[in-house]
């Protein structure tokens, strides 16, 4: 008789390439690994590895609507997807992509849910059923009668997992699912997501495709690393990576999670119980001797508060300068920035945080000279910015915008490093070196390559060449991080603190709160509008941020203090 | 100072979305709401051809009345209407002007009404100015239907209403989505715009067309690429989610076409029927004295 199969997909030797040219480098290269019906799998690797490709051979974009070359097989609940049609699949798996706004078709969120079902041709009564049985498991029954336009990203992410789950399917990806989300949007999807995890009725299998590994880890059973040629470099359940291989994972150009990491790398004792989560490490910390508490404490200062320290009288020349600025979008009836007044000094980095929708990309450009602030007035050294001349400052503005595509102009990488320069009739005044130089910092490519064929992190890097050329004074960055790996944002920082030390004026606003704490030395906060805070780095987050680092290393002070 | 005001007027706002949406759906409670979106379309169309089949200025003027009656009617505020009407009212009127000075045959001597400046090339034909006028007055009443049309229908319900009369399903949906992708390409334009300018764009003029041409190309490409990934997103999503697996759909939102329609597109329908069997004189119908007949031979 058949075999029960206890695995919800097995990969088997598979390999892909994409296009008809089976001679290039395949995007995934000889992949095998089982998953067992119910469990949850974490997908890493950096960006260009193949994931979205191993994703897409599960729902069978691969290989039906993908031409490309393909070895091996991939079975989805014992039957390799040969065997089965694309509609067969799509009932069976999930994929729910980065950014909810391009995968939602209808227009409020009751027919989005119902939209699946609706074209599986079920009866009425069913489809209502059915949908209200998901509205109530996820409770989001204040959101099922809103219009889609009105929620927020974090809202539209969990209606857009909603509208899948309700087709009962077997495996569910979800692919980067936080990328565009702000931090109260990622905690409300973690929370579902928690509770699906949690919940065995349902038999659902989990893939979740993401770098930032301390943000799922507690939700995932297992963990596959691909590297950079498309091949497995490490899996496993998660306990036994982090105990054995803690240093290969190390390796894998990843974001670890701090926790481990930190205990690991200050406290180098082998054999030792490694905590992965807060509860246990704070556990761990109140059994530990005063020396080692001290080393972690060290650790802690060096692994998060690399910022500088601010004393008084370290300010510099008063930069940039708002005083009272509003701004008002013309359609929208309430105020994008309401009376916002600050100054920003020469050589600061600084963080931009607040909720998505907040105005933080419309300070940017106030900031920049592409919006005039509609009341109130922006200050460069002193000058009013509406007296100066759009172009002569535009020079002195670097500005990266959150998806790189919409800074690609040109049809080759050095027409489009020099294409400001050309508009600002600087073409004459730099020299080729630096260009060189610039140009090695896109990567190891081709120069007369098309820009967009690049990979994610390189089209990044040649953003920023492509504004370094002309040696702009402040350097404004709006989410640049997003969709990017661990290794691109690595460098971007790098980057970032190496102009800083020239003398450059940053400032970037970023979701990414570990990253800020690291890094900047002051942290401007908006909420609707309004300015929260603005406040030096470490006030900053001892004030308002209940974030893992600062509150262990209170944890810490208070009981060296006791002692 | 006027140095100083001269180089504001330099740094005026760019790209921003200032147009005011002619063509927007504003929920409301009217006679015309309540009616099924396809009787509405059914209306629309059999209007449309009714309005060209008039030749009379007077019967026009009274059916342009009528129309604005029924655009009170359905709650559209006189405010809001003239905002709208602002710019079709100028359009008429540089197409009066048009069709004045060239819709005229020049060789009906005996037509000319008077010089215009005393001028002999400037004549002002009889026949010029009544096509001048009805073209105005088609454009207008046209136009005002079209505001109805789209101020008491929402476009999510006249999708669904269309899916019902047997339109396939994926017709109304790639209509829906491109109704959805709007706002968001425009959104993307103007991103792409403000990228543009940040790194010195728009400093030069484009003042031969092959700069503007490479103005324009740059631009589009970095728009179409964004529009073609997101679509293909979109597809996939939808493809994930069994779109286009069976012929037909079940749909949950239901427009329904009740009394209230059937009774109002068989009045219609019944009047039009009228309306063309009186066009052949087979049916008596009320003649109106052309404007032009008793304006024109009256006075001059």
């Amino acid at each position: 008789m058949y075999k029960k199969n206890n695995f919800a997909l097995e990969f088997d030797g598979f390999t892909f390439i994409y296009g008809n040219d089976n001679h290039v480098r395949p995007a995934v290269k000889n992949i095998s690994f089982k998953l067992e019906k119910g469990k949850t799998l974490i997908l890493a690797g950096s960006s260009g590895s193949g994931k979205s490709t191993i994703c897409n051979a599960l729902n069978g974009i691969i290989p039906f609507r993908q031409i490309g070359y393909m070895k091996g097989d991939v079975k989805v609940f014992g039957l390799s997807v040969w065997d089965q049609s694309l509609a067969e699949l799509s009932k069976k798996v999930g994929l729910v992509k980065q950014n909810p706004d391009e995968q939602l078709v209808t227009f409020t969120v009751r027919d989005e849910i119902s939209f699946g079902l609706e074209n599986l041709n079920l009866p009425k009564e069913e489809i209502i059923e059915r949908v209200d049985d998901i509205v109530e498991f996820m409770n989001i029954e204040h959101l099922i009668d809103r219009d889609i336009d009105d929620l927020s990203g974090g809202e539209k992410q969990i209606v857009v997992i909603c509208s899948y789950l309700v087709m009962k399917p077997k495996i569910l990806i979800l692919d980067e699912p936080f990328a565009f989300l702000d931090q109260k949007s990622s905690t409300l999807l973690l929370n579902r997501l928690k509770k699906l995890y949690q919940n065995k009725e349902l038999d659902l299998s989990i893939i979740i495709v993401e770098h930032r590994l301390s943000k799922v880890l507690d939700i995932a059973d297992y963990l596959l690393v691909l590297n950079y040629n498309g091949e497995i470099a490490l899996k496993g359940s998660i306990n036994n990576l982090f105990r054995n291989h803690f240093n290969d994972l190390k390796s894998c150009n990843l974001r670890i999670p701090w926790i481990p990491d930190l205990f690991i790398s200050a406290l180098e004792t082998p054999k030792r119980e490694i905590p992965l989560f807060f509860d246990t490490a704070i556990e761990m910390i109140n059994k530990e001797t005063n020396r080692n508490l001290e080393l972690l404490k060290n650790r802690l200062y060096e692994n998060f508060m690399n910022h500088k320290e601010y004393s008084d009288g370290m300010e510099g020349e008063i930069l940039l300068e708002l005083k009272n600025a509003s701004f008002k979008y013309p359609k929208l009836n309430r105020m994008a920035l309401n009376n916002i007044s600050l100054k920003i000094y020469k050589g600061d980095f600084i963080g931009l945080v607040g909720h998505n929708g907040c105005g933080k990309t419309t300070l940017l450009y106030l900031l920049a000279g592409l919006y005039n602030p509609s009341k109130g007035k922006v200050y460069y050294k002193g000058r009013n910015l509406l007296e100066i001349d759009f172009y002569e400052y535009a020079e002195k503005i670097g500005f990266i915008f959150q998806n790189p595509e919409n800074m690609l102009f040109k049809n080759t990488i050095r027409d489009e490093i020099l294409y400001a320069p050309k508009n600002f009739n600087l073409l004459n005044q730099f020299d080729e070196e630096n260009l060189n130089q610039l140009m090695r910092m896109v990567g190891n490519v081709e120069y007369d390559r098309n820009p967009f064929n690049l990979s994610w992190g390189q089209k990044r890097r040649l953003n920023l060449s492509s504004i370094f050329i002309y040696d702009p004074e402040i350097i404004l960055l709006d989410e640049p991080f997003i969709g990017q790996d661990q290794k691109t944002i690595d460098e971007l920082i790098n980057i970032l603190y190496q102009e800083q030390q020239k003398g450059k004026t940053i400032i970037i606003s970023s979701h990414d709160y570990h990253l800020l704490l690291n890094h900047v030395d002051k942290i401007i906060e908006l909420d609707n509008g309004n300015l929260i805070e603005y406040e030096e780095n470490y006030s900053y987050f001892q004030k308002y941020q209940s974030l893992g680092p600062i509150s262990l290393l209170n944890i810490i002070n208070k009981k060296l203090g006791k002692i | 100072m006027t140095k100083n005001k001269k180089q504001k007027i330099k740094r005026k706002q760019f790209n921003l979305d200032k147009t005011r949406d002619f063509f927007s759906y504003v929920p409301n409670n009217s006679f015309l709401h309540k009616l099924n979106p396809i009787s509405k379309l059914f209306f629309l169309i059999l209007f449309t051809i009714f309005v060209f089949s008039i030749e009379s200025l007077t019967f026009l003027s009274i059916v342009f009345l009528l129309t604005f009656f029924l655009a009170l009617s359905s709650k559209m505020s006189i405010k809001s209407l003239f905002y709208k009407f602002k710019w079709i009212l100028i359009l008429s009127l540089f197409s009066v002007i048009l069709n004045i000075f060239f819709n005229a045959i020049p060789n009906e001597e005996s037509q000319i009404l008077f010089y215009l400046f005393n001028l002999t090339f400037l004549p002002i034909r009889r026949l010029a100015v009544y096509y001048a006028l009805r073209n105005a007055l088609w454009i207008l009443i046209l136009f005002l239907s079209a505001i109805i049309f789209t101020h008491t229908t929402s476009m999510k319900d006249f999708v669904y209403a269309l899916m019902k009369t047997g339109v396939s399903y994926k017709y109304s949906f790639a209509f829906m989505v491109g109704l959805k992708y709007i706002p968001l390409i425009q959104q993307e334009a103007r991103t792409i715009g403000l990228a543009q300018r940040a790194r010195g764009f728009g400093r030069e003029k484009a003042n031969t067309v092959k700069k503007a041409y490479n103005f324009i190309k740059e631009r589009l490409i970095t728009i179409l690429v964004s529009i073609l990934r997101k679509g293909d997103i979109t597809s996939i999503s939808m493809e994930n989610r069994c779109f286009g697996l069976y012929k037909t759909r079940t749909n949950l939102i239901e427009i329904p076409f009740k009394k209230k329609d059937i009774i109002f597109i068989l009045t219609i329908g019944a009047l039009f029927m009228y309306y063309l069997l009186s066009l052949i004189h087979f049916i008596p119908f009320i003649q109106f004295p052309s404007l032009y007949s008793i304006f024109f031979t009256y006075f001059f």
